[in-house]
């Protein structure tokens, strides 16, 4: 389950990032509380484990140098998922631009990458519904791991992806209905 | 079922398991790869990823102290620089202040000014001194001689 810090924590744990003498203690703090749902968060939309195990310490040395420019006007946890979301993304671009891949081919390259990585044994339906996820568009794909697995709120996945929650509904929905007909067909 | 019961996993039924059973499970769990829906990670993958990003933050911090250490030199060397600037602009100011001089001035001056024959002399100019305490005619001789600005560098 997903550990959620409360707003007094919260703010806690900002005045200690702020105090050059605390720093790094809340630098751990802030691990324990983000650093597990982050790597799956990254894992998730980059598939391979070496890619998302370099990412997720990306995301976090990006914190670590950043934190002083947080302004407090979201909150800590959306602020974090942004920045992993976007390295994972502008990841994902970088990779199409080195391999000539377009968008379209995107599918390809993270189904190969979930075939061929080691850190994946899942069963035949868990193989089937990570194939289903990753035929779908990048935003849908985001929305519904955000929701399906990650449990997050319609307005919590609003504030990390700048999207408005009723765009973001409709993804999910989307989403849902052609994950089930690629089910279907699969099995039929 | 009373409420102590139910917070008491070891005393939940008539079942009884040995002491520190479900501490040493939790102990062994901690050390089972983290799984999701079949995506795994390496065995005490999130232990050694937090000890590689203190390592990186910490090594962050000494480089910022070594890039401070390596703008000490330049520093120095601007700040010598600076101080020294006016005195090296010297030169190059006074040539600049002689060529809007004229030579009438400069010739005036030079019959009302006392010069210091033994430094002239120790410079190379005793034979012009001699020749000048001699003919005693500074306008001419200042005609005669093309030299002028290099007398005067020496003033």
């Amino acid at each position: 389950m997903r550990k959620q810090l409360n707003s007094n924590e919260e703010a806690e744990l900002l005045k200690k990032f702020r105090n050059k003498a605390t720093k790094q203690t809340a630098f751990v703090e802030c691990l324990g509380f983000f650093q597990i749902p982050i790597y799956w968060h990254i894992r998730r939309i980059v598939i391979s484990h070496a890619d998302a195990d370099d990412l997720s310490q990306n995301t976090f040395i990006k914190v670590w140098e950043k934190i002083d420019d947080f302004r407090a006007d979201s909150k800590l946890y959306t602020w974090i998922y942004s920045i992993a979301t976007n390295e994972a993304l502008q990841f994902l671009k970088r990779k199409r631009q080195v391999q000539s891949l377009h968008a379209a081919d995107n599918d390809e390259y993270l189904l190969n990458t979930l075939k061929t990585d080691p850190y994946f044994n899942g069963n035949q339906l868990q193989q089937s519904l990570q194939e289903a996820i990753l035929s779908l568009p990048e935003k849908q794909r985001l929305v519904f791991n955000m929701k399906y697995y990650e449990n997050l709120k319609y307005e919590e996945i609003s504030e990390i992806l700048q999207t408005s929650v009723g765009a973001l509904k409709a993804s999910y929905h989307h989403a849902v209905k052609k994950i089930e007909l690629f089910i279907q067909k699969k099995l039929s | 079922m009373k409420t102590s019961d139910k917070q008491n996993p070891v005393e939940e039924s008539a079942f009884e398991v040995p002491e520190q059973y479900f501490s040493a499970q939790f102990e062994k769990l901690k050390h089972i790869p983290h799984q999701q829906h079949g995506m795994t990670v390496p065995l005490d993958f999130f232990e050694n990823q937090e000890a590689q990003m203190l390592s990186k933050i910490k090594q962050e911090k000494k480089s910022k102290l070594k890039y401070i250490y390596w703008l000490i030199p330049p520093a120095v060397a601007a700040l010598f620089i600076f101080i020294l600037y006016p005195n090296l602009k010297t030169p190059s100011a006074a040539k600049l202040n002689l060529d809007k001089v004229s030579d009438n001035e400069i010739i005036e001056h030079l019959s009302h000014q006392e010069l210091n024959q033994d430094l002239l002399c120790e410079t190379g100019w005793c034979q012009d001194i001699h020749e000048l305490n001699k003919s005693n005619d500074l306008e001419k001789y200042l005609i005669e001689t093309d030299n002028l600005s290099n007398l005067i560098d020496l003033i």
